[in-house]
């Protein structure tokens, strides 16, 4: 779909096209659930809060000028609902972790063989110790795909930013996982 | 901006592949005399390499058919929403029904709907014609896990059923089956009787009796002459926001739902 067929699109959702709306929710909603998932880390909560980032699209959709894209709004609506949400949480990991995951996050030392799976739960829990800004950028840019400049216009900030974020947040993430002393890390 | 701050920040690009030849070259030009630049690039280069493999990602979690669903969620919190924004009550709707010349006909199916419920409650009082389980449900366990497990399982199994009552389309009632659906609501009736004398929450206890009316209502549809009333019953499932209530006490019993259970949605 092409930036133009997208405008189009937003414009018949303004004048009350339900189709159109659901062409645009079916577009972009796996990328807003997993956006929610890298804050969240828990599938129920990401579920939920990908639908209510498409319930305030379409009750605010009116108000959509289209200076930035559709995708920036919706993705920053996601990330704002998603730390709201975790803001709320008492205890953010309230998913049960394996006896190996629990081994892993509390060990101090320790030679381990990891696989590329176990790698990624570990990396996205300590994701959520990141400071806020840096977390928001790692989700957004490295576990997402989204450009530089796309990043920078979710969080209102420029692209130098944006890449410093994410030098310091890759940095911090590296040094929390530095424990496995795996060939993988 | 150093010129070590430069290069640092592009370092993750550079391991991504996204520099062009001359910024590659540039990079790989300070790292062969920058030491400390060197560190954090090997630093940043574990973590990308790492990430290399990630090729599933969180949505893959989820089935097609709950992809296939999802715009139908979004859209019945949407509806929720509109008529929780109206503030609707019985009373003030019959009051805009009888100051609005526009809408007679809701008028008219407030009222049936009204008496659809009287007599339906005095119908469970007598008699009930449902059909026999073959296997009894255990009474469930007060205050236990497996309690709570029916509980969620009932909410969500009623919400699946009046979301696909929602979604029927009365242009030709004739052609419409709800002999499934009434197999369903029968069992859920025998499950909420089951359920009302489990100690559970003010929210809950409610919920389970207004479903109960619904349920038993969408029970005694005789075929052929009651399929009208489909219209009644999707317009009470809205006007007395069923579907936002169970979504309200559905975190309830959060932390124990889909131990042992399949959800629909994900089959």
């Amino acid at each position: 779909m092409t930036a133009a067929d997208e405008r189009q699109l937003i414009l018949q959702v303004k004048e009350g096209n339900h189709g159109a709306f659901r062409v645009l929710v079916e577009r972009y909603m796996k990328h807003a659930y997993n956006i929610a998932y890298g804050f969240v880390n828990d599938h129920d909560d990401a579920e939920d809060i990908a639908q209510e980032s498409f319930v305030r699209i379409y009750d605010s959709i009116k108000t959509f000028r289209g200076d930035a894209a559709f995708n920036t709004w919706l993705y920053r609506i996601v990330m704002n609902i998603s730390l709201n949400r975790l803001r709320r949480k008492k205890n953010m990991n309230r998913t049960k972790l394996s006896s190996f995951q629990n081994m892993m996050l509390t060990a101090d030392s320790g030679y381990a063989m990891v696989s590329q799976n176990e790698t990624k739960e570990i990396m996205e829990r300590k994701l959520h110790e990141l400071p806020t800004l840096q977390r928001a950028v790692v989700i957004l840019r490295h576990l997402n795909g989204l450009s530089t400049k796309q990043v920078s216009g979710i969080l209102r900030c420029s692209e130098g930013t944006v890449k410093t974020h994410l030098h310091r947040g890759l940095k911090n993430l590296r040094s929390k996982m530095s424990y496995l002393k795996s060939e993988v890390l | 901006m150093s010129k070590h701050s430069h290069i640092q920040k592009q370092l993750y690009h550079y391991y991504s592949f996204e520099l062009s030849a001359e910024e590659s070259s540039e990079v790989e030009k300070h790292l062969s005399d920058c030491r400390i630049c060197m560190t954090e690039a090997e630093e940043i280069k574990k973590v990308v390499q790492a990430s290399v493999g990630f090729t599933s990602k969180p949505s893959d979690h989820r089935s097609p058919e709950y992809w296939q669903n999802f715009f139908l969620r979004v859209d019945e919190q949407i509806r929720t929403n509109e008529f929780k924004k109206q503030g609707t009550s019985i009373s003030d709707e019959v009051i805009t029904i009888a100051l609005s010349w526009r809408r007679p006909i809701i008028a008219i199916g407030s009222a049936l709907v009204i008496f659809a419920l009287v007599f339906a409650l005095w119908r469970s009082n007598t008699s009930l014609d449902v059909k026999k389980v073959t296997e009894q449900p255990k009474p469930p366990v007060a205050g236990s896990t497996e309690t709570d497990n029916r509980i969620a399982d009932y909410f969500r199994r009623s919400k699946t059923l009046l979301i696909g009552l929602s979604n029927i389309n009365l242009d030709n009632p004739k052609e419409i089956d709800l002999s499934s659906e009434q197999r369903l609501s029968r069992e859920l009736v025998n499950e909420a009787r089951n359920l009302q004398y489990q100690p559970m929450d003010d929210h809950s206890a409610r919920l389970v009796g207004d479903l109960e009316k619904i349920l038993i209502e969408l029970a005694n549809l005789k075929k052929d002459s009651d399929f009208s009333n489909v219209d009644i019953i999707q317009s009470s499932i809205y006007k007395e926001n069923l579907l936002f209530k169970i979504r309200m006490v559905e975190p309830i019993y959060n932390d124990t739902r889909f131990v042992n259970t399949t959800y629909e949605g994900d089959r």
